[in-house]
This record gives structure tokens, C-alpha cells and sequence, in this order.
């Protein structure tokens, strides 16, 4: 009997191995659909080689079972810390599942608040903000995304502003000059002039009486963030960068408020020490 | 009809009517597959899961009689296999050896072992408890393998709508594991089932082998044991044998028949031959082959000749970098220094440091000191992988040292194991308290705060336990006011932790005001707020009037609308005059029109401070300013005193007395 049962074992075993072998193939077909695309240029394409980007791609999803696409982003975080490898692979592999989803894939992965690390949702908003910068502010601001605390919120915030910035800080201004007026709008002006100032002196200086208007909540209330504050900082990042510029400009100003501002921050940094 | 035709109703009737041993076989043929899957998920291990299986069949064979009124076999056989495979577990005395076991077999699975322990105990429980035809369509379709057309002729109904809630069980199926503290989508609930009904399964013979028992079992209980003994013992080794020649055959075709990308091989750069491509995870790319030093070579120079650098292909070369073998190393170094925008890659030669440091990070640091451009992405890379997997070892490194570049790194580290394992961190930081002080210090509020961000109380105690009383003070004050923030009396609980008298009330009203500003409407609303924040029963008693005061101030500055619950709170007059004074005060940042009443309750002497002048002041002033004619109106309506003085002198100025 035993030596029955061994045979069939073998032949269910030639079986088994058939059927991994099926089920392997079956499950590649449904990686992700970065791959999909790509294998769909390289059928078209019959002049050169498969670039090596599209296998790279397809092999870091057969890597590990964190970059299975259907996998969550947070179980995939959970997966690689366990592994107590690099962190850099951890990072590496996250953004490249990041980088691999589709715009909607990845709208709907922060929807359903399956992002909540701050790294991954800084890479999540600059991809989007990239993609499209319009979008991203308003599915922000309709408060579609589902982000823990107030870390998570401000490192989304922040990516997405300083992203957009980047490409083309007047539209930024001009967003958030059509936002109703109130605490988020305020709070995003606050850090996208921050940001301006620092990165752009000159073109924040240039907006001044804008940014200053968006930097407060309200017109008629307090002015919890005066024009003398915001000064002060343009001045002290662009005397770094080109202080004759900044001399130049400022004398150049029309008497008035703004001038004001700007020579009493002056005066400030001036200042003996 | 042949027996195979049949139904299970069919099937068990013939059984017990007429003692049929082959309709009870063709029962166990159709069900040992979902059977086996559902106790080997339990389990984690094929042997008990078989004799699982056989307990199964013995009960089905026992109760066949009962089973008129069951209408999916498949469904009662499951909920009989969850309660056999619970006894079994419970009984083992051995648990630690089956979970490695469980880990060690199920790698065969498509799904990641960490996440199959994880849920497979509460998997089929979850499973048990849903309603009838969510457990049958689940059962049959996705345990059995039946297809939607099948059950639809066995159950009645359309092949679309059983395909139907079939996506909806599932989704209810992942409710029930997410009530249970597991997050899975119902996707990977689907994927998760149909690999491991991949795995079940057992050959004819054996299968045979446990219907005989089952059926001996059932009518006459124990005959021939050592035959039986026997027969058991052959199955095992034919199940082992099954499983080891599947997966041989299953790996052996994936090394051997995987087809290498001819395109591959018409790019050779001169000095690199290894075309061959490595066995190992990534080998499991079947269409296109898996590493080799060519496809690192093309990646790298597409890479670099790109006009401008681009995010997918930096994100795939960084992972790339982490499916290097230890073998080509070196070789995959000298693709990366003999790149031309070294800029470029500073972050994929950081990557390609972290996979080496993974395998040898002593080797590893030593060539990131001589990798030049990239020595320094070289030796973060190293330090932190090395932190990560042996901290004790690249401890040692960094004190040798103790250099800002080091500290740097620690503290990169650091922020890195917060995210999942503060508690590690600060056990890290704890050991560099002698040792490396000034690390400590600087580590110390970073780490706490992160910490906090997790676990507040648990960070707040950690803060607590710090000598320097200065570091602590500022920490557990910062802390309590982002707690409190978000969970109200934790702040508080945070803050009591401060030794100085002074320093604690002062950190509690601050929390408190920030409790007020952030949630300070919704803390006031019975079944509103959760109950760390909860103060629909009245102020705390140990709040002093000025925690009171700043509540109330804080509360009106974003909910001026629930000032009727605030003074609902207030246990006595005493505290109700604390709320107006609060109110009018916070009204000033918001919308005074809404808590005119309250000012109008301020008794008069309130106006004889300074401070309580200049509240008067900025409360008219607002007003003025949102809608000058209401105030004015309001104003020319109270009665005259030194309150309605100070008002007078906040909107017309000093003239108007």
C-alpha cells in the first residue's frame, strides 16, 4: 500500500509544481499597471530593446511582498520595518510602489488614509502636485484625504506648496487668492510667503501688499501677522542672497506703508548686534 | 447519474439511507481541499492540518444522519474544521515550533508571511461568523474553487449575482478582520484565499485513506489501530513527499525554463561578461529574466544621459540597487563612479551602500570612506542600515569617533525608529546618556517629541524620568500642549508630571487653552467628544478659576456658538462669572454679537482692572469693526456704569467717557 501511496504523491507532487508554476504566471499578469503600460509600448515597439527601467519595474514587484500593488501602502510599511534591513530600502522600495501607481491609484490610496507615514506622503504630494498642481490644491482643500495629525497634514501642506512654488509661485499666490477667506487660507499663505521669502526675495518683495493682504485672516480684525513681520524676513533672506538688490529696491519704493515696513526691517538688521 | 453528478444532499442521503462508502468518498474528494486550506490557516502545519481533516470527515460521517435541513454542506464542514483546528491548537503543547513551521511553508504562498500569521487565526473565525449566504458564496467559491455558474445551479439564482456578493462578503469579510485590529483590503482577502486553496489539497490515495478512517471511526470506532497507525504514518510522507516535488518542480522551472530576454544580450559593454541572471527573489520576474550586471548597466546609462532626471526611474534604480548579490558588489560599484553626473546619483550610490552594509557593513564602510563624490551618501547609507540591523556593533563605531558627522547619522536613525519603534529609540538614547552627553542632549527632546506623536503618555513618562530639570520642564509643557490638542485631560496628565509649581500651572493652562481652541465646542457636547476629552459633566474639580477662565476664553475663539453649553457646565455662579469673562475676552479674535449676552452678566466691578477694561475694550472693538451700527446699538442699550464706560472708551476712544 505504502509504495501506492508514494507513487501517487509523486504524481500529485508533478501536480502541485504545475500548478505553482500556472499560479505564479497568473498572478504577473496582474502586477502593476506601470509594467502593463510598458509591456504594451514594448509589443508595439519592435526596433530596439525592452528599456531597462520596465524590467526593473517588474522585478522590484516580484522583490518583496510589501510592493504587491494590491497591498496597502501602510501593511507594505509594516512589512519592510519588520524586515530590519536598510531603511533605505525601506524608503526606496515605498517610493518606487509611489512612483508605480497610477494618479488615480494613488488619489485613492490617500483617500482611503492608507498613506500615514510622513516620508511616503511627502512623495505622494510632490508626485501629484507634479502632475497636476491644480487638482492637488483643490482635493486638499475639499478635504478628500485622509491624513493622521497634524504632522501628516502640514507635511502634505508644505510638499504640495513648496512643490508648486517651485514650478510657479504666482499661480500659488493667485490659488490662494481665490480661497475663501479664513483659518486654512491664512494658515497656507503663512507658509507658502515663508517659503517665498526665503527662496525668492525679490519676487515675494514684488507681491508684498498680496501677500501680506493673504497672510491675514481678516481685513477688519487684528492684524495678527503686520506687514513689518514679513518684511523682516524678506529682508534677512535677501540680504543673504544679493543685498545691494535689496538696497536698491527699497530705496526705489514709493513713500508709504510698504516703504515703511521695509526700512524698519532694514533698520533692524542693520542694528548693531 | 454517476456519483460525481450528484448533489451533497444527494450524496448524503445515499450515505445514511444505505450506508453508501462511495457517496461519503465523493464527499470527501469534493470537500478536502477547502477542509484542509481552512485548518492548515489555523494551524500553520500540514500534519495536524491532515489529521484536522481526518477529525473533520469523522464528525460528517457521525452527524451525516442530522444534516437533512443544512443547506451548504460546504458551509456546516467549514464551521466543523474552524472548531476541530481550535481544539487541536489549544491542545498542542508545542506552539512556538508550529509557528515556524507555519512561516517556513507558507513563503510558498504569494502572500507575505508576516501578514498570513497575522491573519490567518482570525480569518476563518471572522469567516464563521458571517451570515449564511455570505459564509456559502465565500466557502464555495473562494475555499472550493467553485465557480460562480456552479454554485448558482447548486443554490439557485444567477452566476452575476452570486459574483455580486461574493465582492460584497468580502467586504464585510475585511470589516470584521479590521474590527479585530486587522487592516486588509478584500482584494488581498481574495488573493490570500486563493493561495492557500493553491497550497491544499491531498492525492487520491491519502484522501482515500482518511474517508476509510472516518468511516471506520463512525461505525465501529477503533478497528485495527496499527494498520491505521500505519496508513496515517504512510500519508505523511506521501503529503511531504508531495509538497517537496511540487515546489522542486516549481522552482526548478522557474531557474531553469525562465526565458532570458534576448534584447539583453545584444547590449555588452566591454569588461562586464556575467549575462547570467541571478537566482533569488527577483528571479521571479518570469518574462524578463532576473539580475544581471547588463541591465544595472543600461539602467544606469539611460539613467544618466536623460536630459533631465527622472522620478520613476530614480525610484526603480534606488530599489535596484537593493537587488544587487553580494557577488557583484564591486562591480556594480565601479558602474556608479563611472557615471557622469555623479550629482545625479548621489542618493542610488546612498541605496547601493545600504544593500552593501545589509550584507557586511564593516567591508562596507570601509570602501564608502574610498567611494569619493559619493563618500558621504556612502557612509550615511552604511551607518544607518548598520544602526538598524546591529546597533551595539555600529555603536561602537560612532563612539570611537563621536563626530557631528556620526551624530548626524544617529540622529537620522533615530527619527527612522520612531516611526514604527520609539520605545527602541529612546532606549537608544538612554545608553548614550553617559557616554556621548551631548548626543543625549540633543537627541533626547527629538526623539521624545516624535515619540509623542504615537504614544503621548508613554513619551511623557519617558520625559519625566530625565535628570535635567530644565530639558524636562520645557519638554513635558511642549508635549502636554500637542496632547492636549488632540486628547484633552492626557495633556493635563502630561503636565502634572512637572515637578515645579509654578512650571505646572503654567503648562496646564496652556494645554488647557489649546484643548479650548482646537475642541473646545466639541468637548462640551455629551456623546460628541471621546472620553479623554469629555466635559460635559462639569468642569474637573482640581481646575483653578484661571483654568476656567482660559477654557472659556479658548472655547469662544472658534466656538462662540456653544457658549449655552459652557455656562450648562458650571456648577455654581462663581464659575458662570469665570465663563463671561472667558467668553467676552475670547469673543474678541471671533465674533462678540454671539456672547453679548454674556457681557451683559459681567457684573460691574469687572470693569475696576485693567485687564478686565482692556477685555471690554477689544470686545466693542471687534464689534465695531464686523458691524459697527449693531454695536452701537447693543451699547446705547446698557445700563450706565464703569462697564459700559470702558466699553464707551474702547469704541470712540478715551474722549467718550
Amino acid at each position: 500500500m505504502k509504495i501506492w501511496i508514494y507513487a501517487a504523491s509523486l504524481l500529485l507532487g508533478a501536480l502541485i509544481g504545475t500548478a505553482l508554476v500556472l499560479t505564479v504566471g497568473d498572478f504577473s499578469k496582474s502586477r502593476t499597471s506601470a509594467p502593463h503600460a510598458a509591456d504594451a509600448v514594448r509589443k508595439k515597439s519592435e526596433r530596439g530593446p525592452e528599456p531597462a527601467g520596465v524590467r526593473i519595474g517588474r522585478m522590484i514587484a516580484a522583490e518583496n511582498p510589501a510592493m504587491d500593488e494590491k497591498l496597502p501602502i501602510n501593511d507594505a510599511v509594516e512589512i519592510l520595518f519588520s524586515e530590519k534591513k536598510s531603511p533605505l530600502r525601506t524608503r526606496a522600495f515605498l517610493k518606487s510602489r509611489i512612483q508605480m501607481m497610477t494618479r488615480d491609484q494613488l488619489r485613492q490610496a490617500l483617500m482611503n488614509g492608507e498613506i500615514q507615514t510622513e516620508s511616503e506622503i511627502r512623495e505622494a504630494a510632490r508626485r501629484l502636485t507634479n502632475e497636476d498642481p491644480d487638482g492637488t490644491f483643490k482635493d486638499l482643500n475639499s478635504q478628500i484625504y485622509k491624513l493622521r495629525g497634524m504632522e501628516n497634514l502640514y507635511a502634505f501642506i508644505d510638499t504640495m506648496l513648496h512643490t508648486s512654488a517651485d514650478a510657479d509661485a504666482p499661480a500659488v499666490m493667485r490659488r490662494l487668492q481665490q480661497m475663501k477667506r479664513g483659518g486654512s487660507q491664512q494658515d497656507q499663505s503663512l507658509r507658502f510667503s515663508n517659503y517665498w521669502a526665503n527662496v525668492d526675495p525679490a519676487a515675494a518683495a514684488r507681491n508684498f501688499g498680496d501677500l501680506v493682504y493673504l497672510r491675514n485672516m481678516s481685513v477688519q480684525g487684528a492684524t495678527n501677522f503686520t506687514d513689518k513681520t514679513y518684511a523682516e524676513d524678506i529682508v534677512t533672506s535677501w540680504k543673504r542672497k544679493d543685498e545691494q538688490a535689496m538696497r536698491t529696491y527699497i530705496g526705489n519704493l514709493p513713500p508709504g506703508k510698504e516703504r515703511d515696513a521695509f526700512e524698519s526691517a532694514l533698520k533692524k538688521q542693520d542694528a548693531p548686534k | 447519474m454517476s456519483v460525481t453528478e450528484k448533489t451533497d444532499q444527494t450524496l448524503l442521503g445515499e450515505f445514511v439511507l444505505r450506508g453508501c462508502d462511495k457517496a461519503f468518498a465523493e464527499l470527501a474528494r469534493r470537500h478536502q481541499a477547502m477542509a484542509f486550506a481552512t485548518a492548515y490557516r489555523i494551524c500553520g502545519d500540514r500534519a495536524e492540518a491532515q489529521d484536522i481533516l481526518q477529525q473533520a470527515f469523522i464528525v460528517l460521517a457521525r452527524r451525516a444522519g442530522g444534516l437533512g435541513e443544512v443547506g451548504c454542506l460546504s458551509a456546516w464542514l467549514h464551521r466543523v474544521v474552524v472548531l476541530e483546528s481550535k481544539k487541536s491548537w489549544r491542545k498542542s503543547a508545542n506552539r512556538r515550533h508550529r509557528e515556524t513551521m507555519a512561516h517556513q511553508i507558507s513563503e510558498l504562498s504569494a502572500v507575505e508571511p508576516t501578514f498570513a500569521r497575522k491573519i490567518a487565526p482570525e480569518l476563518d473565525e471572522s469567516l464563521d461568523a458571517m451570515s449564511g449566504k455570505d459564509r456559502e458564496v465565500l466557502t464555495l467559491h473562494y475555499l472550493e474553487g467553485q465557480s460562480f455558474k456552479s454554485i448558482a445551479t447548486s443554490l439557485g439564482g444567477t452566476a452575476e449575482a452570486w459574483q455580486k456578493r461574493s465582492v460584497r462578503a468580502l467586504e464585510k469579510l475585511a470589516h470584521k478582520l479590521k474590527l479585530r485590529g486587522i487592516s486588509v483590503s478584500s482584494v488581498t482577502l481574495g488573493a490570500f484565499f486563493i493561495s492557500t486553496r493553491a497550497e491544499a489539497g491531498l492525492s487520491s490515495s491519502i484522501l482515500e485513506e482518511i474517508t476509510r478512517h472516518a468511516l471506520e471511526k463512525s461505525v465501529c470506532n477503533v478497528t485495527g489501530l496499527a494498520g491505521i497507525t500505519a496508513a496515517i504514518s504512510a500519508m505523511k510522507t506521501g503529503i511531504a513527499i508531495s509538497l517537496v516535488s511540487g515546489v522542486v518542480l516549481a522552482y526548478g522551472w522557474g531557474v531553469v525554463v525562465t526565458p532570458q530576454t534576448s534584447e539583453m544580450n545584444s547590449i555588452k559593454p566591454a569588461g562586464i561578461s556575467q549575462v547570467e541572471p541571478e537566482a533569488g527573489p527577483a528571479s521571479r520576474d518570469k518574462r524578463g529574466g532576473g539580475f544581471t550586471l547588463e541591465l544595472v548597466k543600461q539602467a544606469v546609462t539611460e539613467y544618466d544621459g536623460a536630459e533631465k532626471p527622472d522620478e520613476l526611474n530614480e525610484s526603480r534604480l534606488r530599489s535596484l540597487m537593493f537587488l544587487v548579490p553580494e557577488k557583484h558588489l564591486e562591480d556594480v560599484f565601479q558602474i556608479l563612479k563611472d557615471t557622469k553626473d555623479h550629482g545625479r546619483f548621489q542618493q542610488i550610490a546612498a541605496a547601493f551602500f545600504g544593500r552593501w552594509a545589509e550584507h557586511d557593513p564593516v567591508t562596507a564602510l570601509a570602501r564608502a570612506k574610498e567611494a569619493g563624490v559619493f563618500s558621504y551618501q556612502a557612509r550615511r547609507a552604511v551607518m544607518i542600515t548598520w544602526l538598524n540591523q546591529d546597533d551595539e556593533g555600529a555603536l561602537a563605531v560612532i563612539l570611537e569617533g563621536k563626530s557631528d558627522e556620526n551624530r548626524g547619522f544617529l540622529s537620522e536613525f533615530l527619527t527612522y525608529q520612531c516611526e514604527r519603534k520609539p520605545q527602541d529609540a529612546a532606549a537608544l538614547v538612554d545608553r548614550l546618556a553617559n557616554v556621548w552627553p551631548e548626543a543625549d542632549r540633543q537627541f533626547f527632546g527629538r526623539v521624545a517629541r516624535l515619540w509623542a506623536r504615537s504614544d503621548a503618555l508613554a513619551a511623557g513618562s519617558w520625559v519625566a524620568s530625565y535628570s535635567d530639570e530644565e530639558v524636562k520642564r520645557k519638554l513635558l509643557g511642549e508635549i502636554a500642549v500637542s496632547t492636549a490638542k488632540i486628547r484633552g485631560f492626557d495633556g493635563l496628565t502630561i503636565a502634572n508630571q512637572i515637578e515645579d509649581d509654578a512650571a505646572r500651572q503654567h503648562a496646564r493652562n496652556q494645554a488647557i487653552y489649546w484643548w479650548g481652541v482646537t475642541c473646545g465646542g466639541i468637548s462640551l457636547v455629551p456623546g460628541e467628544a471621546r472620553p479623554v476629552r469629555d466635559l460635559s459633566k462639569g468642569f474637573p474639580d482640581d481646575w483653578t478659576n484661571e483654568n476656567i477662565r482660559t477654557f472659556a476664553f479658548a472655547t469662544m475663539v472658534n466656538y462662540t456658538r456653544n457658549l449655552p453649553d459652557l455656562l450648562k457646565i458650571a456648577k455654581d455662579d462663581d464659575q458662570r462669572i469665570l465663563i463671561y469673562e472667558g467668553a467676552v475676552r475670547g469673543s474678541a479674535w471671533s465674533d462678540p454679537a454671539a456672547v453679548a449676552g454674556a457681557a451683559e452678566q459681567l457684573p460691574d466691578g469687572f470693569a475696576d482692572t485693567e485687564q478686565g477694561r482692556d477685555t471690554l475694550k477689544a470686545f466693542i472693538r471687534r464689534w465695531s469693526e464686523m458691524d459697527a451700527n449693531g454695536a452701537r446699538s447693543w451699547l446705547s442699550k446698557q445700563a450706565p456704569g464703569a462697564k459700559t464706560d470702558a466699553l464707551r472708551v474702547g469704541l470712540n476712544g478715551e474722549g467718550a467717557k
